[in-house]
């Protein structure tokens, strides 16, 4: 997919992300400014679904997003950043407006609950960028990694149970804009994906 | 010290005894306009600000808030006379030997919020929600106090919701006061402070730990 940042920008991410314990970047840049405005038409061409329950969160989603170029270009991001091979669990579209928020019980309620390691991708195709709206990460009730709200950015971190996350309220300051997030989720595949053997002899009827 | 008009005791007394906290809607709780007089106010106003006191942000509130406890001798005189005054309405509200009163300092400023929750998420020892609202700038937009009224959701988890709804808001008056009952359904904010700024000192009635 064009407007993806290419494999030599992400190396230092992924060394990063190999020393960490728990691993978080956020690689800005990730997707051109192209990128950015082509996925958030396409993403406005169906409705949101307003979500309110007071106690959990406040904003429009799209679930099981189904965006058949960029999703796999993300798989192939996020596989490259963490060095493993990674299949999609499931994605949606956050948009969050002023007043907007998502609280760490949201998180609980709507994340993939599967056995063994999760990844968490964020993609922020908003129109533009801003120094509200961040995304926390948090473990044993303090947040560990924060990453901003940053236009074309991709967020990447390894989700264990015990990780929890909330998109920060948005205040009167954000004005008209709208955040328009893409979240998807990785795991390894339950099957591990081999090689083919040396020597491959198909049959064929007929 | 009880007595020397730190609050109007009569008031407050009389406002408990009608009011049938526990039977309010959407759930308990109480609002007594006038409780603190002006000038009462405005004094504790300048203790707050001589308070050490600091910017909080976490996940559901971004506020400035005074240290725990309080120290300046106006507001720890203030709360034990609150306390005093409120104890008999409350423990036959709460049917409970209610423990001590314990506010703390608040300034919303402009952007300030805080999220809906329910006092009881996280803190069981808090048993009745105080509030008294100390000053609220002329050109105030925001900052009040939002009740939810709430449809229960699975019964594995008593915080959680099917539905939440706005259930009306209470304007942060100077001299108001409001109780407010502690439990998973009691869910509330502080609406955005999208203009100006007011000052509160809020706590609870909290139950001693046992040892």
């Amino acid at each position: 997919m064009k407007g993806l940042v290419d494999q030599m920008h992400l190396q230092p991410h992924r060394e990063v992300f190999s020393q960490m314990s728990l691993g978080a970047v956020v690689i800005q840049k990730a997707l051109s400014p192209d990128a950015v405005s082509t996925a958030r038409e396409r993403l406005e061409q169906d409705s949101f679904t307003p979500i309110f329950l007071a106690h959990r969160g406040r904003y429009a989603v799209r679930r099981h997003l189904d965006a058949p170029e960029l999703l796999p270009a993300l798989r192939r991001l996020a596989s490259f950043v963490v060095d493993d091979r990674l299949s999609l669990l499931d994605a949606c579209c956050l948009r969050l407006q002023r007043g907007d928020y998502a609280l760490r019980r949201d998180d609980l309620a709507t994340r993939p609950h599967v056995d063994g390691r999760v990844y968490e991708l964020t993609a922020d195709v908003s129109q533009g960028s801003s120094g509200e709206a961040q995304v926390v990460y948090t473990r044993g009730g303090s947040s560990f990694f924060v990453a901003p709200q940053l236009s074309g950015s991709v967020t990447i971190v390894e989700r264990h149970a015990s990780v929890e996350r909330y998109d920060r309220y948005l205040n009167h300051a954000m004005r008209d804009r709208r955040v328009h997030r893409i979240r998807a989720w990785f795991a390894r595949p339950n099957v591990e994906e081999t090689e083919p053997p040396p020597f491959v002899h198909t049959r064929t009827q007929g | 010290m009880p007595g020397d008009g730190w609050v109007d005791e009569d008031r407050i007394g009389k406002a408990l005894l009608a009011s049938r906290l526990r039977r309010s809607k959407p759930f308990g709780h109480v609002v007594i306009d006038e409780a603190v007089p002006p000038d009462t106010c405005q004094r504790l106003v300048e203790a707050v600000a001589e308070e050490p006191a600091g910017r909080m942000v976490d996940e559901i509130y971004e506020l400035l808030a005074t240290e725990e406890p309080l120290s300046h001798p106006d507001l720890l005189a203030f709360q034990q006379a609150l306390e005093a005054a409120l104890r008999p309405g409350v423990e036959a509200a709460i049917e409970a030997t209610a423990g001590p009163l314990q506010l703390r300092g608040y300034r919303f400023a402009e952007g300030h919020y805080l999220l809906p929750h329910a006092d009881a998420d996280g803190d069981a020892q808090r048993q009745l929600g105080v509030v008294v609202y100390l000053a609220a700038s002329d050109d105030l937009v925001g900052g009040d106090l939002e009740l939810f009224d709430t449809v229960p959701g699975p019964p594995v988890d008593p915080f959680d919701f099917a539905r939440t709804m706005s259930a009306g808001a209470i304007a942060a008056r100077p001299g108001r006061l409001v109780l407010l009952d502690v439990g998973p359904k009691c869910l509330h904010q502080v609406r955005e402070v999208e203009r100006g700024s007011r000052v509160s000192l809020s706590g609870w009635f909290r139950r001693e730990e046992t040892a």
